[in-house]
């Protein structure tokens, strides 16, 4: 929202205190400025200039080429603007000249013609938007004068961030803001102007109809009735005044509604009364599919949850929204029924957002205003439409129907718990000042000073004693509050051991094993789905009821997709890519950890994909269990790998995945991805996947390792390489030979596998190196063959014979 | 006749010395060694010559074996001294010789990256487990109770427009700030208590440059018996000193949110052109950084915290701006592009 400094100072005397003052106070103790902008500066040189003529451009149809004078000989200007016309006043920006949107002019050619400067619109000028092209100035502003003094540019706008009042209703218009300025620098509020001798009718003959059907909607309905033979034109510093702010000027009767909405808050909203079918107005629910064409020219379709705003036939306007386009007043009406109502916050809102419409009006009445405000908007509109159109009738006072609630409560407010809150010592005697400042009275001292809330300008936000506590907190200014440390207990925190889980994990794939840590989305798209191979039978995802895109309508069973996705990208530029997340799996099947119904399991996993180009699949994924290996080696789980037991996801390779698993649950996998979904994802370099459930891996408990005693004596080495039938895994072949070996055999290990054509078929070469060792002597040699010629003859009896 | 015997150990040892002498080049070495055993093992030559002693009186017996034994000192000394000159002169002709080019590269490793918003989220966990505060998780699918209600965010308040809130089956929502993690803590552990949930959160919002729908965000917690928005203030400021470093200037200011009261906005100075007002700052001179507030009662109530005996603080920090400041990323899309080109450039 945009605030004119001028017309706050029409309500309260800023003399002497510097906008930018105004700004950083507002700032500290009631809302965010964003922005300062002063009108006329960097227009020190634009100058009012006549167009003496205009002809179109020689080379362009919507070019103007002009000669202006602006009081220093004529100049000849090529001007882009449709409205521009000889014999006009204009603001002429000469060569030379910075304008405050930053552009410095100089002579340059327009399509073949030289331009010597610019003729402005507004908003090159900051003062405003464009509307219909440059800025046209009245027709006795005298050519040659500075622009900034025939304009009256001594205003300043303050930008105010929305998001700063939307819990305070009274500051959306300037009285509330000139309040809070009063308040802050100890200046007095005035009073506003308004026709206070118009009085509410009672129902009958002279007042116009108005029925309350929808009470719940519309607690309460107030409408004035003017008659005119003629109506002026907005007045300069009417159109002005809203053009500062950013708003259009209209027509006097709608810019007069606009002008009451930006001074009080309260929305008001004019009909063209003969129109009205009749005569009365009925505010109800809409009928559902009752249409209504809006003042945008959009024709709405209703629902029974809006509030409409009927006459004797059909509905007029969406209560608090929009009102409609057949009943708009314009240059024809010569009879105005003025809207001053107060809407149900809730409803506005749901019809605002259902609708898509965020008008002016529903920004503020979605805060629910204050129940006094439509009468003071109805007396403020009717003063000042008499002061500028002295000729209008006002019909017998004002109608209406509803009731306002009663006054607020009465808050109480400790100062001891104040202080305690605010971390200072400021006085009670301060606190009432301040609380009165901003029309708060409180009564009493000692431990406790009853607060009675103000009208006229309800503070919805101040309902108990905390909100008391911010209003002197923020009043006082919270530079004043010291900073300082808590008390803090001895006891060490209490920790997160997943989260411990998870950095470890990554520290180890990231440092330790080269991969690049990445996140992604925790959405499942329609696509990722159909690329990995459907949904898994029976996998059920956790569905978005509203999303953004429409292919992410669910969230992930899995992080490998996502990883696959990233992999494809990278593998464009990179021969090697090794990529790791650490995320969540949604499981709706499962139960959540954590309190509420209908939560579903956020299973915790660490997943990684590795590709290279060119590498030989086999040998790339013992490379990725070489990775799972250092992993579960840092995390301390004791594991194994074995085939695949149960179903597998769609996009592993079945006959190459290892499941890992500890304690005999299956923790993670470490798997070639198959290959039809790696041509699904348009991955064409061998790939393979690693997952690990963090919380599965580290379920048992992890006692910290124990030294073992280390042997004196030197060990022997045999390498024993035998052929294998290709059934037989490696672990099984290991098991053998430490049976054979007994407690002699200290250490095995596996060095070398070949397959080749001097194998007997379905066999393959495993090496091992053995090393044997005693614990109180050195072994001869004559004791090593011996032992190892038992693990050789147990071997030959499974048919895994000495290699030749 | 011992004469004589003395003699030629004199002259097998004059011998050996100049052979010792002469030994050079790169099988110097070598020819030490067969000098020695040539001349000073058991079947060499001085040991061969004493054989001859048997012949000897016992004066001629003693004056031999003397001459022998010394020159068998001599000879080992000179060979040893030898040895060391042949060592010496190795390790002055390395240093004379090797050189290396110090801008060449070792052999290529992989190289890891760490994610520069988890990093920046690992580095606040330490920082606040350092202050004594607890890091705990909280569910990413959260009930509305949780996530709005207990929060002082009835049903139509504006916080929780229909555009703003990814809802799931279930009448759940994703969660939409961490904010929700403030009652749970107090439901699980009670007063007094000290914390930081940091998390993923969720905004059905269009994504451009400066938004994502997916975020990052930390929540903190404190709750104690006069608990104050001076500890606020002391503890955000430690915080700060330590993320960005050096003295920092800060101001907190009134801002809305309804789960606090009085609701707050911590700024600090901004350190590019230290407060005067340039593009980084939108020329305010100062940079959000976090809300924050104290706990407003009715929070404290839900989490079945008595709000009359205890108060506490509460602060939410966006980390993802947090890191893109730090990293100067212009765009937050590229946060979760999963680009390596992106994500290489970190540590």
């Amino acid at each position: 929202m945009k605030l004119s400094l001028k017309w706050l100072g029409e309500h309260v005397d800023l003399a002497g205190v510097a906008p930018d003052d105004v700004a950083r106070e507002l700032t500290m103790k009631t809302a965010l400025i964003e922005d300062v902008v002063r009108h006329g500066a960097g227009l020190e040189q634009v100058r009012v200039g006549l167009v003496v003529h205009r002809e179109k451009h020689p080379n362009a149809d919507r070019l103007s080429f002009c000669k202006v004078d602006a009081g220093s000989g004529v100049v000849e200007v090529v001007c882009g603007a449709p409205n521009v016309a000889q014999g006009q006043k204009i603001c002429y920006a000469p060569v030379g000249c910075t304008l405050p949107n930053g552009l410095t002019l100089e002579a340059r050619k327009i399509r073949g013609v030289l331009s010597h400067g610019m003729i402005c619109s507004n908003a090159e000028m900051k003062l405003g938007e464009d509307h219909d092209g440059i800025r046209v100035l009245p027709e006795d502003a005298p050519v040659g004068r500075p622009i900034a003094e025939v304009l009256g540019l001594d205003d300043a706008i303050l930008d105010i961030d929305n998001k700063s009042i939307t819990h305070r209703p009274d500051l959306w218009g300037h009285y509330g803001f000139a309040r809070e300025l009063a308040a802050i620098f100890g200046r007095t509020l005035k009073a506003l102007p308004v026709d206070a001798g118009l009085k509410r009718a009672a129902p009958g003959p002279g007042t116009f109809p108005i029925a309350l059907e929808d009470a719940a909607g519309c607690p309460l309905y107030l409408a004035l009735q003017v008659e005119y033979e003629t109506l002026p034109a907005s007045p300069d510093w009417l159109a002005r005044r809203l053009e500062a702010v950013g708003m259009r000027p209209i027509s006097l009767l709608v810019d007069l509604s606009n002008y009451v909405m930006l001074e009080t808050g309260q929305p008001t909203h004019p009909f063209d009364a003969d129109r009205l079918e009749g005569g009365r107005i009925v505010v109800r629910r809409a009928t559902p599919g009752e249409k209504l064409a809006t003042l945008d020219g959009v024709a709405r379709t209703l629902t029974a949850e809006d509030v409409v705003i009927a006459d004797g036939a059909k509905a007029v306007a969406i209560a608090g929204v929009m009102g409609g386009a057949p009943t708009e007043v314009s240059a024809s009406t010569r009879r105005l029924l003025l809207e001053s109502a107060r809407f149900d916050a809730a409803r506005v809102r749901r019809t605002a957002t259902r609708l898509g419409l965020r008008t002016e009006a529903v920004a503020r009445f979605e805060k629910g205003l204050d129940p006094a405000l439509p009468e003071l908007a109805i007396r403020r509109y009717a003063q000042l439409l008499k002061q500028i159109a002295p000729g209008v009738r006002v019909r017998g006072g004002f109608s209406g129907a509803g009731e306002p609630p009663p006054p607020p409560a009465i808050l109480s407010l400790r100062p001891a718990r104040a202080r305690s809150k605010l971390g200072y010592d400021l006085p009670t005697d301060e606190m009432k000042r301040r609380l009165a400042s901003i029309g708060f009275e409180a009564s009493g001292s000692g431990e406790r000073l009853d607060v009675r809330p103000p009208t006229g300008f309800a503070r919805r936000d101040v309902a108990c004693e905390d909100d008391l506590i911010e209003e002197v907190g923020r009043l006082a200014g919270y530079e004043r509050v010291p900073a300082s440390l808590p008390r803090l207990q001895c006891a060490p925190p209490r920790l997160d051991p997943l989260r411990r889980v998870e950095r470890a994990a990554l520290r180890t794939l990231v440092h330790e094993c080269g991969y690049a840590e990445c996140m992604n989305y925790s959405f499942a798209t329609d696509r990722q789905i159909e690329r990995e191979g459907g949904a898994a039978a029976g996998a059920k995802h956790v569905r978005l009821l509203n999303s953004l895109t429409t292919n992410a309508t669910r969230l992930r069973r899995s992080l490998v997709p996502g990883l696959l996705e990233f992999l494809q990208k990278n593998l464009v530029d990179h021969e090697e890519v090794r990529l790791v997340e650490a995320g969540r799996e949604y499981l709706p099947e499962l139960p959540s950890e954590y309190e509420g119904a209908g939560l579903p399991r956020e299973r915790r996993v660490v997943a990684a994909v590795r590709a290279r180009r060119g590498a030989d699949g086999e040998a790339l994924l013992l490379e990725a269990r070489g990775d799972a290996e250092v992993l579960l080696a840092r995390l301390g789980v004791a594991w194994r790998g074995r085939r695949p037991e149960g179903a597998l996801p769609p996009f592993l390779h079945p006959g190459r995945t290892i499941e890992l698993v500890a304690d005999g649950q299956a923790v993670g996998r470490v798997a070639a991805l198959h290959p039809g979904v790696a041509r699904n994802f348009g991955i064409e370099a061998p790939a393979c996947v690693l997952e690990l459930d963090l919380a599965a891996a580290t379920a048992a408990p992890r006692p910290p390792a124990r030294m073992r005693p280390i042997s004196e004596f030197p060990p022997a080495r045999r390498d024993l390489a035998v052929e294998s039938p290709e059934e037989r895994t490696v672990a099984d072949v290991e098991k053998e030979i430490r049976a054979a070996g007994g407690e002699t055999l200290a250490d095995v290990g596996l060095f070398d596998v070949y397959r080749g054509a001097n194998l007997a078929a379905g066999h393959r070469s495993l090496a091992f190196r053995l090393e044997y060792r005693a614990a109180d002597r050195t072994l001869t040699d004559a004791e090593v063959d011996a032992i190892h010629q038992k693990v050789v003859e147990r071997l030959a009896k499974l048919g895994i014979r000495l290699r030749a | 006749m011992s004469q004589s015997l003395v003699d030629s150990i004199a002259r097998i040892e004059a011998k050996a010395h100049a052979a010792i002498a002469a030994a050079a080049g790169a099988n110097a070495l070598d020819e030490l060694q067969r000098i020695e055993r040539a001349v000073l093992d058991k079947g060499g030559e001085l040991n061969q010559i004493l054989r001859g002693l048997k012949d000897l009186d016992a004066a001629g017996r003693r004056d031999a074996g003397q001459a022998a034994n010394e020159s068998k000192e001599r000879l080992a000394a000179a060979l040893a001294e030898r040895r060391r000159a042949i060592a010496d002169g190795a390790v002055a002709a390395a240093l004379a010789a090797e050189r290396i080019d110090p801008t060449q590269p070792g052999p290529r490793r992989p190289l890891g990256h760490e994610h520069p918003v988890k990093s920046v989220m690992r580095e606040l966990d330490d920082l606040f487990e350092s202050m004594g505060f607890t890091v705990v998780d909280g569910p990413e699918v959260e009930t509305d109770f949780f996530n709005f209600e207990a929060l002082n965010i009835p049903p139509n308040h504006p916080a929780r427009d229909a555009q703003d809130t990814f809802y799931v089956e279930g009448d759940n929502v994703l969660r939409t700030h961490t904010s929700g993690m403030q009652v749970r803590a107090m439901r699980k552990y009670g007063a007094p208590l000290r914390l930081v949930a940091p998390g993923r959160v969720f905004r059905n919002e269009t994504q451009d440059a400066g938004h994502e729908h997916t975020f990052h965000q930390l929540e903190g917690l404190m709750v104690d018996e006069g608990i104050s928005i001076g500890h606020l203030k002391g503890v955000l400021e430690q915080v700060l000193a330590r993320l960005v470093g050096g003295e920092v200037r800060t101001r907190l200011r009134p801002h809305y949110f309804p789960f606090v009261e009085p609701g707050l906005e911590l700024d600090f100075q901004c350190r590019i052109c230290g407060g005067a007002g340039c593009s980084t700052c939108k020329r305010t001179g100062w940079i959000e950084i976090c809300g924050c507030g104290m706990v407003h009662p009715k929070v404290l109530a839900a989490g079945n915290v008595d709000p009359e005996k205890y108060s506490g603080f509460a602060f939410g920090l966006g980390i993802d701006r947090l890191t893109m400041m730090r990293h100067a990323i212009p765009d937050i899309r590229w946060l979760m592009s999963g680009d390596l080109r992106f994500l290489r450039q970190f540590k």
